[in-house]
């Protein structure tokens, strides 16, 4: 009989802790993704700060063509304006990847801190009509959830308000992912092909004048050519996939939104964007491998 | 009124990509020839070739903004325009003329960037003008 109750004591434990267990049931648990936006936090930024590296680059390069083989239109750029631009662009970016950690955390008791110490001040980027629009375009969208980010930050918002967070956020995290892209895959990409163009220059045309004699010096400078070469490409690379990143985030954010609309739980809403989740960490991974 | 679609834009800026391969291609056969890199045609033909490269990758971030009265219009005239003189300095050996047509087909790239359709239509004409005024070495639309 004692060995009877006992049972029964052990099976109400187990109930009830399992009890605790679907409780704690969270979007960070099933989804992960807390360690999506952790590689997401090591690999965006990488590629973002290229836009001003390729501009170094690019003065490097024309810095080493000698003035009499260099057309007068042909001058090194103000990179300050690039890195300025990279600077706003990587803070919205911090706000998307914060944002997605924040909700994975929801319906956790991990407590959510924010420090919205977002750039409003755009009127430094103006300066550089190229890049400018875009970047402004994700300013307004990363503030509006840097917005939310306060709030759930100071307001406690947990599981139970998914659904209007969700609801709040998915326009500007849209609008974000959208400017983010588009400064990469083409402002970024336009500049990546100006470097393509001054790298052509800078080697090819020595190799031309180049004379036989010089053989070995050739076989060193095309191996350096071809180095150059394959790490500019690599970069393309990285451009393209940081663009399916954001693709990525958009349309799992727009799952969400709809699962959380119609009131799924937490479980069935992970379910949902298992697979976007799952692409996104490939492409992330894809990203860190890339940008070394 | 109506943008470039994404296709015109494409087709715009591989058009100029091409248009700066080709010069650069053309500088490049010449200094094979003994040209020195120094040589003023030769830092022109330079100017030229990033000036043109230039142009094809801004197209998608300066020209998708411009809103114009016939888009088709003008990414016809453009098309036309630069693919004939792809097609002419292919075929070209003659220095003057190369950056003859290459300076026109500068100038048509920084039209295209207004937005502006009589510079636009203006400019075509001037890379078909000097194409016609070749020295019987290359033909229009060739």
């Amino acid at each position: 009989m004692r060995q009877h109750n006992s049972s029964i004591v052990l099976m109400g434990q187990v109930f009830a802790f399992s009890i605790v267990l679907v409780g704690c049931t969270n979007l960070d648990d099933v989804a992960g993704l807390t360690k999506l936006a952790d590689g997401a936090q090591q690999a965006l930024p990488a590629v973002v700060r290229d836009i001003p590296d390729s501009c170094e680059r690019q003065n490097a390069f024309i810095a080493n063509i000698p003035n009499a083989e260099r057309p007068p239109q042909i001058e090194p750029q103000d990179c300050k304006l690039y890195r300025d631009v990279a600077d706003h662009i990587t803070k919205d970016q911090s706000v998307l990847i914060t944002y997605f950690d924040s909700l994975g955390k929801l319906a956790s008791n991990t407590p959510l801190s924010y420090d919205s110490r977002i750039d409003r001040n755009v009127a430094a980027i103006d300066k550089l009509p190229n890049l400018s629009e875009q970047t402004i375009a994700a300013s307004e969208a990363g503030q509006k959830i840097a917005k939310v980010l306060s709030d759930l930050a100071t307001k406690g918002y947990r599981e139970r308000k998914v659904n209007s967070i969700v609801e709040r956020t998915d326009e500007p995290v849209q609008q974000l992912t959208s400017a983010l892209k588009s400064v990469i895959l083409v402002d970024y990409s336009g500049i990546l092909a100006n470097e393509a163009t001054i790298l052509d220059v800078y080697y090819r045309s020595p190799l031309e004048a180049a004379t036989a004699g010089e053989r070995l010096t050739r076989i060193v400078v095309e191996r350096q050519y071809e180095g150059d070469l394959a790490t500019l490409r690599s970069r393309r690379d990285a451009a393209v996939t940081y663009g399916k990143v954001m693709d990525n985030l958009a349309s799992m954010h727009h799952k969400l939104k709809v699962e959380a609309g119609q009131h799924a739980d937490l479980r069935t809403i992970a379910t949902v964007i298992g697979p976007e989740v799952a692409a996104l960490k490939d492409a992330v991974t894809q990203l860190q491998a890339g940008v070394k | 009124m109506a943008n470039f679609s994404n296709e015109q834009l494409t087709t715009i800026a591989q058009q100029f990509h091409d248009l700066s391969a080709m010069v650069g291609q053309f500088r490049l056969d010449q200094i094979d020839s003994g040209k020195p890199l120094e040589d003023p045609q030769i830092v022109h033909l330079l100017g030229l070739q990033l000036s043109l490269s230039k142009t094809s990758s801004s197209v998608f971030i300066q020209a998708a903004e411009l809103t114009l009265s016939d888009a088709d219009g003008a990414a016809q005239q453009i098309v036309s325009a630069t693919q004939s003189a792809n097609s002419a300095i292919s075929k070209l050996n003659s220095i003057d003329k190369v950056i003859s047509i290459a300076s026109a087909a500068a100038l048509l790239g920084t039209a295209v960037m207004t937005g502006d359709l009589s510079q636009i239509g203006n400019a075509a004409q001037g890379v078909l003008t000097a194409l016609e005024t070749d020295h019987g070495m290359a033909s229009v639309g060739g």
